[in-house]
């Protein structure tokens, strides 16, 4: 399958005083034409920065790109100058943004706002571009999108605003969407059309999902392939049913543990215990270990490697263990 | 048509002191367009043997000089009326001026940051450690009393509050969401901040525009008492005060009316600033 997109060894530093973070530590992984690809991952595991840097658009300073490199279609984007940045962003990679609420300009009419892109990308005239964007609007399945069109961001509700986001990512047909938890703010009956939307355009139009979410209900609903991330770092990588079906990483057990079932009876939810070691105490060996319900000696002293197992990566020293035993 | 109709539907629906504050701003304009028409007389024609004659409302006023004459028997009237010209004028253009160069500078130095913003910021830290006055008054002995040099003082020394303004609003707007959103739409840097910054800050530099314009009109007049500002052969507020104090005590009216046309003025303008900012704001302007 062809590559779109190749992250190499990412690092991503941020200043805080005067200590650098990394917020992404080494991070690589292939995203392939025609994938939904979902990033998975606690509050600060990285994912967001991830997605971030592949527009170029992790704000600097405080942030830095420290190493790695990020090849879409085979270009670089982190050696781009910002004008040929421009270039790429809205017309090869798009993106939507969590909160609907507040990515919308709320001074300028919606159809103003679709129509942006059309004019910088596709040399539209304002009229032309209008119209589009009215054509947009009725494909995201807004109601009278004429009116919706000459309204104002904040005349909108969230479902209706997310829809708008969604109708400028594809205005000018982008071959990747970066898709930033594009459904964590809104309610599940909202979820369930914003997510047909994008799986019934990517079907359409050929397009590459990247998908960023903490919710493991949206990934087993449009994933293709999962890549769980923990501190900066990625633990596993698998196809979505087999991680579903047969999670190896301790930390992706307790993900899949934690979803409350409708269908069992639970007098209480299980709960990763502890909490994500903030950066400047960050545990020696592997980062998850002070949570790992199966820590061993090794996992205090060493790092594990993200190990191909095939047709999944694991970053464990318990599963290499048992694979040598399996041996 | 349709234009005149909307405009008329906003005035109807603005408040009081909206109306008050547009009509009065209307009558100086006006008054300031066709001051030779408006006025009885000419503002610098006098008349020695009718000093210091009193308002019609006094005693021993005459309905020929409704605000009476002044020392050198000019009537006060066409002097206000003619005055209102050099207050126009010096209020639209240095405002204008200051306008400018403040957003310009704020916008540079709230969106870019680093290095250039610590520049400007600096330079607008030296600007407000000099007293307005003496930076103006050195200006003025420097370059010499004319009504240009009075515009280009104000203007030149008046951006400091639109750059505050702007930079500070800038700087947390730079952060907002749709700002990262108009990038990964492939706006460049200018765009961004022509585009999305800077129609998101204007309002509230309008509304200071309109505050600075009154405060430029009592800085002209504070330059003209102090015999800086507009030459004297040139009627002015300013100048019509100064002069007038002298003869407060036998003729009160000589400060005080142009003072309250002033106060009036400055006013009104603050009431139309707030007036605008109001029919600016996107929340008000979808509901009609």
């Amino acid at each position: 399958m062809e590559k779109i997109l190749e992250v190499k060894d990412l690092k991503v530093a941020f200043k805080n005083d005067d200590k650098e973070n990394m917020a992404v530590d080494g991070v690589s992984f292939d995203v392939y034409k025609g994938d939904t690809l979902c990033i998975v991952g606690e509050s600060g595991s990285g994912k967001s920065v991830t997605s971030l840097s592949a527009m170029q658009l992790v704000a600097s300073p405080p942030g830095r790109y420290a190493g790695g490199e990020i090849l879409f279609e085979g270009k670089n984007v982190l050696k781009l100058t910002s004008y040929e940045m421009g270039h790429i962003r809205g017309k090869e990679i798009a993106m939507i943004f969590q909160e609907p609420m507040t990515a919308l300009n709320p001074v300028h009419k919606i159809g103003a706002q679709i129509s942006e892109a059309l004019c910088i990308h596709k040399g539209m005239s304002k009229k032309e571009a209008w119209k589009r964007s009215i054509e947009m609007l009725k494909m995201v399945g807004v109601p009278d999108a004429q009116r919706c069109a000459s309204s104002y961001p904040h005349q909108l509700s969230g479902g209706m605003r997310q829809r708008v986001m969604i109708a400028m990512a594809f205005s000018c047909d982008p071959k990747l969407l970066i898709a930033d938890e594009p459904t964590t703010a809104l309610d599940v009956t909202i979820q369930a059309q914003i997510l047909d939307i994008i799986r019934r355009y990517k079907e359409e139009h050929g397009m590459t999902v990247m998908f960023i979410t903490h919710d493991l209900g949206v990934v087993a609903e449009i994933a293709t392939r999962v890549i769980v991330m923990y501190t900066g770092k990625i633990v596993e990588e698998a196809v979505c049913s087999e991680l579903f079906a047969n999670p190896l990483h301790p930390y992706t057990k307790g993900l899949l543990s934690c979803i409350p079932r409708i269908d069992q009876r639970q007098s209480e939810l299980d709960i990763i215990k502890g909490q994500v070691p903030s950066s400047e105490n960050m545990p020696n060996g592997c980062r998850f270990n002070p949570r790992c319900p199966y820590c061993m000696d090794i996992c205090r002293q060493k790092a594990p490697e993200l190990v191909d197992l095939g047709n999944r990566k694991v970053a464990c020293h318990l599963v290499n263990m048992e694979k040598e035993v399996g041996k | 048509m349709s234009k005149i109709k909307r405009i008329l539907k906003v005035l109807k629906k603005s408040t009081l002191t909206a109306k008050i504050g547009l009509i009065i701003c209307f009558l100086w304009v006006l008054c300031a367009i066709s001051a030779p028409l408006l006025s009885p007389y000419e503002a610098n024609d006098g008349n020695i043997m009718e000093r210091f004659i009193p308002p019609v409302w006094c005693e021993g006023g005459t309905p020929e000089h409704i605000l009476g004459t002044d020392e050198m028997g000019r009537d006060v009237l066409s002097r206000l009326i003619y005055g209102s010209q050099i207050s126009l004028v010096v209020g639209i253009m240095a405002v204008f001026v200051s306008f400018i160069i403040g957003t310009t500078l704020g916008l540079i130095s709230g969106f870019f940051g680093g290095a250039v913003d610590a520049v400007i910021m600096r330079i607008v830290d030296v600007m407000l450690s000099f007293p307005f006055i003496f930076m103006a008054l050195c200006l003025m002995a420097v370059l010499g009393s004319s009504l240009t040099n009075v515009i280009m003082v104000l203007g030149v020394t008046g951006w400091v509050p639109y750059a505050r303004t702007i930079r500070a609003q800038t700087l947390s707007l730079r952060e907002r969401e749709f700002i990262t959103a108009a990038y990964t739409q492939g706006c460049s840097n200018t765009r961004i901040i022509l585009k999305h910054v800077m129609p998101n800050v204007i309002d509230n530099a309008i509304v200071l525009g309109t505050l600075e314009m009154a405060s430029a009109i009592l800085a002209e007049a504070s330059l003209t008492f102090l015999g800086l500002g507009v030459p004297p052969s040139i009627a002015t507020w300013g100048g019509m005060i100064a002069t007038g104090r002298q003869y407060i005590y036998n003729a009160w009216y000589l400060t005080c009316l142009p003072g309250v046309v002033i106060f009036l003025v400055c006013l009104s303008i603050n009431f139309v600033g707030d007036w605008i900012r109001d029919i600016r704001d996107p929340r008000l302007k979808g509901t009609n």
